[in-house]
């Protein structure tokens, strides 16, 4: 265990050399620098601008885990450092658990910065009493867990960038809606939705009070989309 | 010396087309195994078997140590397959100790000595995206060697690398297989390099195992003659006489296996004989000439 917990620390390590992560992060602060900079201007944020100001940032690093949870596999791919990855000690079910805990500290980290955005309006959003750092954070990592396992096993199966973005953005909008129709014609109880993980999932990095069974599903479902990635890639020819 | 790798009936189809068909042999403890072949022969497909790269093939392929079969994720194994890529973004010392971390532990005295001992210390803090085809192998080859291997597969690993540091790798394979029992698995398109630092070669062509020459048992003093000749009943007479071995008769050329120092000799005798003949030329007896037989006379290893 300590070899994977070693892994994942220098691939946490990794994406802090790429330049990526400086160019997503730089392009957020230039998103955000317009709210920022009126800060002390803004006391009381109400209705859609306290929705718009939560939103930004959730929905921005919410891509960024699918992005890098989709590119911490296919990397290897397109730089050719697969022959040397995967030819080690190491077990190629270890290495991708290692990358997924990777994208966990990734989201963390991102639940960190959004914890530190949101302390910059703390007097417009606390008093209203919408979000709880603690839980923020810990949604992050659960979302990062759900999210990262989900597009790692997209990226096992189509080995593309691309493809695995869109297909797997197409399965998780389209199984979301027929959960909200299934909804509507109440045709599900109230516990099924908060078993179902792909239920409002991406609320989540929003309203981090959801509930223990949203918890419990996210952390499962993570685990079997981990699970058959392992058993798909641990079938493949990597040439 | 026990085997620490048996490749045993391994098949390999890529569609509908072989690739490798019942490809055996074996690898012993602190020998050095060449692998020769036309280019499309199979050798990288072969090797990426070997690693764990390509699982979908038939056949098997074990690890033993100690004279028990270990699993393949258990194996020792430093490997450098075809041209090496590293993360582009990281330096030379970044790269061995991120990929140093899949074989469980993290020496920084040995990275340090491995990246001086392939001469790229000067070059530590240099991005690998800067390093040129050469210095690309050299760290590939840093990384192959550390953490102390039992068994490394090599595929063309001099490639790119100047005269003086393919003598320094030749030199310590073999160090490393007298010295420390390491077995090595090596290909590559220098055949005389090859022929240097092999104690077996195993000659591929289109994906079959056509010979496995013991570079030990191979008395490369002994030379190759052509004779041209037309009278070659004479000459075969005056041969057998000699006790002289023949090794191949194509129209009117005769080829026979002589030390040397004995051709003048032999070549007295036909002129005593009276036996005429046009030329005598000397054919290669070596590695290259064993491949050349071997492949057909395909050109390109």
């Amino acid at each position: 265990m300590f070899d994977v917990l070693r892994m994942s620390w220098f691939e946490y390590k990794k994406i802090f050399c790429k330049k990526g992560i400086y160019i997503y992060l730089g392009v957020f602060l230039i998103l955000v620098w317009p709210l920022i900079s009126k800060m002390n201007e803004i006391k009381n944020l109400a209705g859609e601008k306290l929705q718009a100001v939560i939103l930004l940032p959730a929905v921005y690093f919410m891509f960024m885990i699918f992005a890098y949870a989709i590119d911490i596999l296919l990397e290897e791919y397109y730089s050719g450092t697969a022959t040397f990855l995967f030819t080690g000690k190491m077990s190629r079910g270890k290495i991708l658990f290692s990358k997924i805990l990777a994208i966990n500290l990734l989201g963390v980290t991102l639940g960190i910065i959004n914890c530190l955005f949101n302390a910059c309006f703390k007097n417009a959003i606390a008093m209203q009493n919408q979000i709880d750092e603690d839980k923020l954070i810990f949604m992050y990592l659960i979302f990062s867990w759900f999210a990262g396992n989900y597009f790692l096993f997209m990226s096992t199966i189509f080995k593309n960038r691309f493809a695995s973005f869109l297909v797997g953005i197409f399965f998780l909008t389209a199984i979301s809606d027929v959960f909200a129709f299934l909804g509507k014609l109440n045709l599900a109880n109230k516990l099924f939705f908060e078993l179902n993980p792909f239920d409002k999932f991406m609320e989540s990095l929003v309203n981090p009070n959801v509930s223990v069974y949203k918890i419990i599903s996210m952390i499962f479902f993570g685990a079997l989309f981990l699970f058959f990635a392992i058993m798909i890639f641990n079938k493949k020819d990597l040439s | 010396m026990g085997d620490v790798l048996k490749v045993v009936n391994v098949n390999k189809k890529f569609d509908k087309d072989y690739v490798l068909r019942n490809i055996s042999f074996d690898l012993k403890e602190g020998e050095i195994l060449g692998l020769v072949g036309p280019n499309g022969a199979g050798k990288t497909t072969l090797m990426r078997i070997i690693v764990g790269l390509i699982k979908k093939h038939g056949g098997d392929i074990f690890f033993c140590v100690d004279k028990n079969k270990i699993k393949r994720d258990e194996k020792l194994l430093g490997c450098m397959i075809e041209t090496p890529k590293f993360y582009s973004y990281m330096n030379a010392y970044q790269n061995l100790k991120f990929f140093s971390g899949l074989s469980g532990k993290v020496d920084r005295k040995e990275i340090n000595n491995m990246l001086s001992f392939v001469g790229l210390s000067g070059e530590t803090k240099k991005k690998v995206k800067k390093y040129s085809l050469g210095m690309k192998q050299r760290l590939g080859m840093a990384l192959a060697f550390l953490n102390h291997p039992k068994i490394l597969i090599l595929d063309e690993p001099t490639n790119g690398i100047d005269p003086d540091g393919i003598k320094k790798i030749r030199d310590y394979l073999k160090k490393l297989a007298e010295q420390e029992n390491v077995s090595v698995l090596i290909s590559g398109h220098i055949l005389a390099e090859i022929e240097k630092v092999c104690d077996r070669v195993v000659i591929l062509k289109k994906g079959k195992v056509t010979e496995i020459v013991d570079m030990k048992e191979k008395n490369f003093d002994d030379k190759i003659f052509a004779f041209e000749t037309d009278e070659m009943d004479e000459f075969m007479d005056l041969l057998k006489q000699k006790n002289i071995v023949i090794e191949d008769i194509k129209n009117n050329l005769i080829k026979v296996r002589l030390q040397k120092e004995n051709l003048m000799k032999f070549i007295k005798d036909l002129v005593l004989k009276d036996i005429n003949f046009y030329s005598v030329y000397e054919v290669k007896n070596d590695l290259e000439q064993k491949f050349l037989n071997s492949t057909g006379g395909d050109a390109n290893v």
